[in-house]
Formats: structure tokens, sequence, C-alpha cells
């Protein structure tokens, strides 16, 4: 027997244990990938402030310094606003909710904000 | 941070980051270095307020209301959890029962103001121009500018606010402490505060908004002609709300 044969036995085991664990999961859909959203572009072919890509990673972080300086230094003409992107994405449930949705984030800045 | 320290940290931030990227598809991004000061609060100006404690009558509300509707303060029918920004207030001397007068009572904007150096978190903050805010985003609602504020001007949120009755000013999550912002907003849009523009709409005129540093505002001559008082000065907070007649 020896060292190879020992493997064999613990492969075993570990798939005699975690089979019925996959099998639930398979049969809860946790294998299957959720639809991707859809997303339509915005009508009237605006351009975004930065790419697609960009804006995907780093919104968040572009609008909490934003944030931070209307809040702080009152700064109501910064170069990038929420209010730039309110004139291209007028629906939240078009555009905010359904990425929060898929990935699976709850934002609380609808709480206090007011987005139709 | 001064506007001088701002900029230079900009500066810095953006000589250090233009073109780095860390790692493929993150890019620290040149939207950091925008340096404009345009739009943004100067300490050039000082606001402040005057009231006129002879004019204002006892049963006018006009002011809290205005209040109500453009800041989104709520009321729920319960005393516990109603917020208020702006009250009405009867005083009544101790000496002189008959002389008793009726006075709208809000934040201060107190030059040395206790709340904010109570404040944990550095979420209770003073504008370059003198205005005293809360910065919800971080307040954790430990309360502790509640006891600290003399006039009791702060009130918690104990609830969610359900509708925006003005949806260009946000309304509070509950677990955060809220209080009278001088609406900010408006001032920075050139406005006069909502309670004041009620006010004075009502025909009452019993409330004068302005700059104290400007030499030739309505405000200033008032004070210099009338010489009204802070509340509660021996504190020394400097409060920037003065009342006439009291
Ligand atoms: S009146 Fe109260 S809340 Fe307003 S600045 Fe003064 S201490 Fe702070
Ligand atoms: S309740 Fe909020 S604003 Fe008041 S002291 Fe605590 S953290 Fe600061």
């Amino acid at each position: 027997m020896g060292g190879k044969g020992a493997i064999a036995i613990v492969v075993a085991l570990i798939g005699l244990i975690a089979a019925p664990l996959l099998y639930t999961a398979a049969g809860n859909g946790l294998f299957n990938k959720p639809p991707k959203p859809e997303l339509t572009l915005p009508a009237g072919g605006g351009k975004c402030i930065e790419p697609t890509e960009f804006m995907r990673k780093n919104h968040m972080t572009l609008l909490v310094h934003v944030r931070d300086d209307i809040v702080r230094n009152g700064a109501h003409k910064p170069k990038y606003h929420i209010e730039h992107c309110k004139t291209c994405h007028t629906k939240r449930a078009e555009f905010c909710d359904k990425c929060h949705n898929y990935v699976g984030v709850k934002p609380e800045c609808f709480d206090c904000h007011y987005l139709p | 941070m001064s506007e001088l320290d701002r900029r230079i940290f900009l500066k810095l931030g953006a000589a250090a980051v233009i073109g780095t990227t860390l790692a493929p598809g993150i890019t620290l991004f040149q939207a950091f270095a925008q340096d404009e000061t345009e739009g943004r609060t100067s300490s050039k100006d000082r606001w402040g307020m005057v009231i006129d404690t002879n004019k204002c009558t006892a049963d006018c509300t006009e002011c809290t209301a205005a209040c109500r509707t453009e800041n989104n303060v709520p009321l729920f029918g319960d005393p516990r959890y109603d917020g208020h920004w702006i009250r009405k207030v009867t005083v009544t001397p101790k000496t002189d029962g008959a002389h008793s007068r009726s006075l709208p009572l809000l934040c201060n904007h107190c030059e040395h103001p206790p709340c904010q150096h109570v404040c944990p978190v550095a979420a209770t903050f003073t504008r370059e121009d003198g205005i005293v805010m809360i910065d919800k985003h971080r307040c954790i609602g430990c309360r502790y500018c509640m006891i600290a504020c003399p006039y009791k001007a702060r009130t918690f949120v104990f609830k969610n606010t359900e509708k925006w009755s003005n949806p260009d000013v946000p309304k509070r999550g509950k677990g955060v402490v809220e209080k009278c912002t001088f609406c900010a907003h408006r001032i920075d849009k050139g406005q006069i505060p909502s309670c004041v523009e009620a006010c004075n709409k009502s025909g009452e005129k019993a409330m004068v908004f302005g700059n104290l540093n400007d030499p030739n505002s309505e405000i200033v001559q008032y004070i210099r002609e009338h010489a009204p008082k802070g509340l509660r000065e021996d504190l020394g907070l400097e409060p920037k709300v003065f009342y006439k007649g009291i």
C-alpha cells in the first residue's frame, strides 16, 4: 500500500463527505449563474465622463469624494456631480438597482437622497 | 483643512498619481486633482441672523412650517420622535409675568460650538463661512452633541421619514442627529433661509439674515442700530443668531 493508498483513501473520503453537499447545492441552483442584468444605454447617445469599465469599478469612489467636497466645502460646482449622472440615467430602478441587486450590495444612499 | 492646505494636498496628490496603474484595471485617476475654488464656501462670509421679538407674534408658525417643508423635518404626531430645527418658545421674565415673549429658537451656529468639540468622529464641523453642520454620513448617533448644546438645538432621528416634502434636500435615516443648517443649500445658491423668507412673506418681517462680515449688509446696519443680543452670551460661545427685545 504505502503513501499512494493513503492518499486514495483520503480523496475517497472527501468525495464521500462532499457529495451530498454538492448535490444539494446544485439542486438549489448555486452553480447556475444568475442572468446578467441587461442595461439599456440612456437615450440621447450622450457620453459618460469616463469609460464604462472605469465607472463600473470606481463610481462609488468618485461619488464619495464629491460628496465630502459638497458637504464640507459647499462645492456645488465640482467637475463631476451626481446631478450629471442624472441627466442621462434618469431611473434608479433601471440604472442603479439592477446591478446592485445582481451583485447583492445595498447602498444606503437612497434612504435619504431622492432619485426617482 | 484650509483652502491653501487643500490645494497643496491636491497638487501633491495629482503629481503622485497621474498615470499610476496599480493593477490591471485599477487606475488612480485625475478626477481627484480638481482644483476649483469656484463655488466653494469662503471664510469671507459669516452668516448671521437677527430676530426681532417685538414683531414675532405668539400664534405665528410660518417659520417652523417653512422649515419643515424645505428640509423634510418630520412630524410623526408623537413628541418623542418629532424633529425640530426651529421651534417657537415663549419666554416669561421671572419678575414680570405679563411681558412674555414668543420667539423662534434654532441653532445659533456658535463661533465656538461645543457640539463640535465633543463630537468623537468629527461629524459636526464648521464650514469656512461659519455654518455649523453635521455630516450625517459620518454621525454615529452617540448624541454627545445634544448634551453639549446649551440651546437644545439638536434632535435625534428616531425614525426614518417616509416621504420627501422637498426632493432637493435629503431626509435623514434613523440613528443620526439633525439640526438647522441655516439652509446652507440655499445660501450656496445665493438665497436666504426659508424661515426668513416665510417670515418676510407673512408680513411680520421679524427676521433679518445676512453676512456679518459685510459692513454694508442689512444685518450689520441693523445690529449697529439696535444692538440685539445673543442668547446666554455669558457662555462665551458667540452665537450668530441675535434677538432684539429680550
Ligand atoms: S446652537 Fe447648539 S448645535 Fe448650534 S452650534 Fe451652538 S452648540 Fe452647536
Ligand atoms: S451624535 Fe453624531 S454629530 Fe453628535 S456627537 Fe455623536 S457623532 Fe457627532
